[in-house]
C-alpha cells in the first residue's frame, strides 16, 4: 500500500470547534510532521484515526484498514503526550498487561530497548521523569513490530538532549522499509531536522499537505526599510508586519522581483511560516 | 479476549488488590457486632463495589485510553468488565457463605434459619447486586468515574433509600402493621419460587444492564 | 567516503550530499561497484530527512553516477570519464554563452569580458 493513511472529508463538530471536512494522505515509508497551533485540531484528528473519538463524517483508512477495524491495532503505535499506564505499574507490570493483546509481541526485543534506554524494569511508572515515560512508551511500541506510530507531541516537555536521542530513536525506527511515523507537534525545529513531508491545520482545516522542502522552499523572508514596499507587492506579502523602522514579511519566492535590491531575502523556517500565517489570519 | 480483558482489569487495580482481604475480616465483624442475616448481601455488595475499581483506576490513569489503542473492541472492553464483576459476585457469594457460620458461632444475635432460607438470601443478593449494577455499570461506562460517581452510586443508594423508607412508611399506616410479617410468611411458603424469581430477574436485569452499556460505550468520545 | 554539511551555507541539503558524493566519485576514493548506504540507513547516519537522501540518490542515478540494483543496494557506477568531461564543456558553453550575452547588455566589450574570466577564474579555486 501506498499510503499509511488516508483520510477524505472528515468531519467532526464539537462545541467550540469544528473539523470541517479535512483531507489528506501520509506516504508510507516516510516521516510525516503533523503541525498547527493548540487548538488547531491536531490531537481531535489523531483520535479519530484511534477511533478514540467517532467520526461525524467522511472515511478514515489507516494501513489499508478502516479506522474502526481494531485489528489495526496490532500494526500500530500510539504515543500521546504521555503513554497510558497504570501508575503503579513497573516495565515487567506494563509487559506483563499487553503482551497477550498483541501477537507478534517480542519479549526478547522489549529487554534489549529496555536496557537500551536505561530504564529500570522495576521501577514504577509514576516514579519516572518524563523523557523515560516517552522511552518507555517506545519501547513498548517497538516491541510488537508496528509499522505506524502515531505519536502525538511525543518530544514537547523534554529537554534538548533528550528530544534529540527521540529524534535518533524515531530514525533508527525508520531504517525498515515499510514504517511510517506520523507526528503532531509545535515545536517546528524537530521536524526542521527529520520531517519528509507536512501537514499543516489551522482552526480545522487543512493549509498544507505536502513534501517539507517543498513548503520551506516556496516561501522567504523579506525585510526592508520604510518606502522599499512596493505597492503592488502588499497583498503578496503574508504576516506584514510594518514598525517605525520599516517593514517585515513572507512571500513567495517567485514575487520577490520587483524589491529594491536594499531589502534583505532570507530563507524561512516552519516556525516562520506558522508565525506569519497566523500573524493576520492569512491563509497559504 | 475476555479473559485477557480481566486480567488487564484486575493488573490495572495493582493497588487495590491487596485490599481485597480486609473485605471479609470487616463483614465478619459486622456479622459479629450486627446481624448476621447481612453478612451474605453485604459480602456481595462490597464484592460489587471492588468490581468498580477497574473504572475508578482507568480515569486517574487515563487508562481507557490505553484500552483503545490495543487491538480490542470497545465491546470486549465491557464484556470484560462485566466477566470480572460477575466472578467478583461468586467471590462474594462464598466469601459470605464461609463466614455466615463462622458468624453464627459468635454473634450476639443468632440466626437459624433452614437450608431455603440461605438460597432465598443469596437469591436476594444476586438481585441486589443486579439491581446495584444496573444502576452504575452503564452509567460509569458512559461519564467515566469522576462524573459517574454521583449518577451511579448515590443514586441508588437514594433509590433504595426512599423504597426501603417507602415500605417502612406503608407498614407503619394504620391495618398495615402485618404487612412484613405477611410478606414474609408467604415468601416461607413459596422459597424456592421466590429465590427463582428474583435470580431470574437478576440475570434479566444484567442482561440490561450489559447492553446498555456496550450501547453507551461504543458511542462515547474520549 | 566523506560527507561533511554545512546547514547554514543556503545550499540545499541534497544537493551538498550530492556534489561531494560526485566528488568523491570522480576523485576515485569511491572506486566503481562500492555498495552505498541505504537511503535510509544513510539519513539516520547523516541525521537528515529520508527524503534528503532519497533525492540525491535519485539526481545522481539520473546523471550516471549511481545505480540501484533493487532489493540489493546503490551501486557507484563505472565513470566514463570522458562524457563526464563532455557533459561539463556543454554546461561550461552555456554558461559562457549566457554571460557573454548578459555582458553585452551591461555594455562590456570583448576587452572587458577577457579581463572579467580571468578575475572570476583567479577567485574560483
Amino acid at each position: 500500500m501506498n499510503n499509511a493513511i488516508e483520510i477524505k472529508n472528515l468531519s467532526k463538530r464539537y462545541k467550540n470547534f469544528l473539523l470541517d471536512g479535512i483531507s489528506f494522505s501520509v506516504p508510507s515509508g516516510y516521516i510525516c510532521g503533523f503541525i498547527g497551533q493548540n487548538g488547531a485540531g491536531k490531537t481531535t484528528t489523531m483520535k479519530l484515526m484511534l477511533n478514540m473519538a467517532l467520526k461525524d463524517s467522511g472515511e478514515i483508512e489507516v494501513l489499508g484498514k478502516s479506522g474502526d477495524d481494531e485489528s489495526l491495532k496490532e500494526e500500530l503505535g500510539v504515543l500521546f503526550d504521555q503513554p497510558y499506564f497504570q501508575e503503579d505499574w513497573n516495565p515487567i507490570d506494563i509487559e506483563r498487561a499487553v503482551k497477550p493483546f498483541y501477537r507478534q509481541w517480542d519479549s526478547k526485543a522489549y529487554h534489549q530497548y529496555l536496557a537500551k534506554f536505561s530504564l529500570d524494569p522495576k521501577q514504577k511508572f509514576k516514579a519516572m521523569s518524563r523523557g523515560m515515560k516517552m522511552k518507555l512508551g517506545m519501547a513498548v511500541t517497538l516491541s510488537h513490530d508496528a509499522k505506524l506510530l502515531l505519536l502525538d507531541e511525543p518530544t514537547s516537555g523534554l529537554d534538548p538532549v533528550m528530544r534529540d536521542e527521540m529524534l535518533d530513536v524515531f530514525r533508527d525506527y525508520l531504517v525498515e522499509e515499510d514504517r511510517t511515523i506520523f507526528f503532531s507537534t509545535h515545536i517546528t525545529s524537530d521536524l526542521e531536522k527529520i520531517a519528509d513531508y507536512i501537514i499543516y491545520i489551522q482552526d480545522g482545516r487543512i493549509v498544507y499537505s505536502g513534501l517539507k522542502d517543498e513548503l520551506t522552499e516556496k516561501y522567504c523572508l523579506i525585510r526592508g526599510g520604510e518606502g522599499d514596499l512596493p505597492q503592488d507587492k502588499r497583498k503578496s506579502m503574508i504576516g506584514l508586519r510594518e514598525h517605525t523602522a520599516g517593514f517585515e514579511g513572507m512571500i513567495e519566492v517567485t514575487e520577490t522581483g520587483g524589491f529594491p535590491p536594499e531589502v534583505v531575502i532570507e530563507t524561512v523556517t516552519l516556525e516562520d511560516i506558522m508565525v506569519h500565517m497566523s500573524r493576520n489570519g492569512e491563509t497559504l | 479476549m475476555i479473559r485477557k480483558m480481566i486480567a488487564l482489569d484486575w493488573r490495572a487495580m495493582k493497588v487495590y488488590q491487596i485490599r481485597f482481604p480486609i473485605l471479609p475480616v470487616f463483614v465478619f465483624v459486622f456479622g459479629w457486632l450486627y446481624t448476621p442475616l447481612l453478612v451474605i448481601p453485604l459480602c456481595v455488595i462490597f464484592c460489587l463495589s471492588f468490581s468498580i475499581n477497574p473504572f475508578a483506576v482507568e480515569e486517574k490513569g487515563e487508562l481507557n485510553k490505553l484500552y483503545l489503542t490495543l487491538p480490542v473492541k470497545r465491546k470486549e472492553v465491557v464484556a470484560g468488565r462485566f466477566a470480572l464483576s460477575l466472578i467478583l459476585l461468586f467471590c462474594g457469594m462464598v466469601m459470605g457463605i464461609a463466614i455466615l457460620p463462622l458468624v453464627n458461632l459468635v454473634a450476639l444475635s443468632k440466626w437459624y434459619l433452614s437450608l431455603e432460607w440461605y438460597l432465598t438470601i443469596m437469591a436476594l443478593s444476586v438481585l441486589l447486586y443486579a439491581v446495584f449494577n444496573l444502576f452504575m455499570f452503564p452509567v460509569l461506562f458512559r461519564l467515566g468515574y469522576q462524573k459517574g460517581k454521583f449518577w451511579g452510586f448515590y443514586l441508588p443508594i437514594g433509590f433504595f433509600g426512599i423504597m426501603f423508607g417507602g415500605f417502612s412508611g406503608i407498614s407503619m399506616l394504620p391495618g398495615n402493621e402485618r404487612l412484613a410479617l405477611n410478606f414474609l410468611e408467604y415468601a416461607s411458603k413459596n422459597l424456592l419460587f421466590i429465590s427463582g424469581g428474583m435470580v431470574a430477574l437478576g440475570a434479566g436485569l444484567l442482561v440490561l444492564s450489559y447492553a446498555i452499556s456496550v450501547k453507551v460505550y461504543s458511542k462515547r468520545d474520549f | 567516503m566523506r560527507i561533511v554539511l554545512a546547514y547554514q551555507s543556503g545550499v540545499p541539503i541534497y544537493e551538498q550530499i550530492k556534489e561531494q558524493i560526485k566528488a568523491s566519485v570522480l576523485s576515485g576514493e569511491l572506486p566503481e561497484n562500492e555498495l552505498l548506504p541505504s537511503i535510509r540507513q544513510f539519513a539516520r547516519d547523516l541525521k537528515v530527512s529520508v527524503i534528503t537522501t532519497t533525492r540525491a540518490y535519485n539526481d545522481l542515478e539520473l546523471e550516471g553516477y549511481i545505480q540501484t540494483v533493487p532489493g540489493k543496494g546503490c551501486y557507484v557506477k563505472r565513470i566514463n570519464g570522458d562524457l563526464i568531461k563532455a557533459k561539463h564543456l556543454a554546461e561550461t558553453k552555456t554558461a559562457m554563452a549566457t554571460a557573454v550575452r548578459q555582458g553585452k547588455l551591461a555594455g562590456l566589450t570583448t576587452a572587458d569580458l577577457h579581463h572579467l574570466l580571468d578575475e572570476t577564474e583567479g577567485t574560483i579555486k
